[in-house]
């Protein structure tokens, strides 16, 4: 496993040199593609988003502000998860455009920081929810329905009234 | 869908930061809609001889780049979507959930 990072490291770093002779259309393609391919695999992930049961916190004691804030990093979480393949292919298609030309450089810097807004809105949310209580996220994790994508209002109204 | 009329609307400190993430949001979507136009002409014709140019023109996906662009306000709207729910979730005040 060390060898074959090794390898993907070095080629990486010689890429300049090997892609000059790609053409950067090549890359720049590939890249469109996979904004289109994460586009389509977010489309997909909200459009599966269904309301949590009411009974999901059942015998866990939860104030009202834990379930928002549980809720608000599980969501993003499940969304993350969902799309996680699509969003890799599109970083991986970001880095080789970036190494091949200077002239996408704008577009792929308002491009990365366009989609990498739900991974930072993630770890914000994370750090939130690392304040509950180790042995009530304990509980939590292993609840496999927030593992999915769920409809954020809907599911913290039912949750609420409880 | 007629959005309603809502007097007396105060927006917490929070909804003031999601306005403002919504339109740094939308800001980085109208550039990166610009630049990915702008790019693959650069790429085509900036100190490019005709025959390079016409190379590049040939060469250049027109309907991977079309996809792209299309795919830009579904990725957007997915963001905006996203701080409009959790605005929604931690909002007391009725108006501005209603907002």
């Amino acid at each position: 496993m060390k060898f074959i990072n090794k390898l993907y490291f070095s080629l990486l770093i010689s890429c300049p040199a090997i892609s000059n002779e790609i053409p950067v259309n090549m890359f720049f393609t590939e890249f469109n593609q996979k904004i289109a391919n994460l586009a389509e695999q977010e489309k997909i992930c909200s459009n599966k988003a269904r309301v949590l049961n009411k009974d999901t916190f059942q015998n866990i004691k939860i104030t009202p502000k834990e379930i928002q804030v549980i809720l608000e990093y599980k969501d993003l979480n499940a969304f993350i998860s969902c799309s996680n393949e699509k969003r890799l292919e599109y970083y991986k298609a970001s880095v080789l455009l970036r190494l091949s030309s200077n002239v996408y450089a704008d577009t792929l810097d308002s491009s990365d920081e366009l989609i990498s807004t739900h991974e930072f809105w993630l770890l914000k949310a994370k750090k939130e929810y690392e304040t509950i209580a180790p042995e009530i996220r304990k509980k939590l994790d292993a609840i496999k329905e927030l593992d999915k994508p769920f409809n954020l209002i809907t599911s913290y109204e039912v949750l609420s009234k409880q | 869908m007629k959005c309603p009329t809502i007097h007396q609307l105060t927006f917490s400190q929070r909804s003031k930061e999601s306005l403002e993430e919504i339109k740094r949001i939308k800001s980085l979507s109208n550039l990166l809609s610009v630049s990915l136009a702008t790019g693959t002409l650069s790429t085509i014709f900036l100190g490019a001889n005709s025959a390079t140019a016409s190379y590049s023109l040939n060469s250049t996906d027109f309907v991977t780049l079309t996809k792209a662009m299309k795919s830009v306000p579904v990725l957007t709207r997915s963001l905006i979507e996203r701080i409009a729910a959790k605005t929604h979730m931690y909002s007391t005040n009725p108006k501005e959930k209603q907002f």
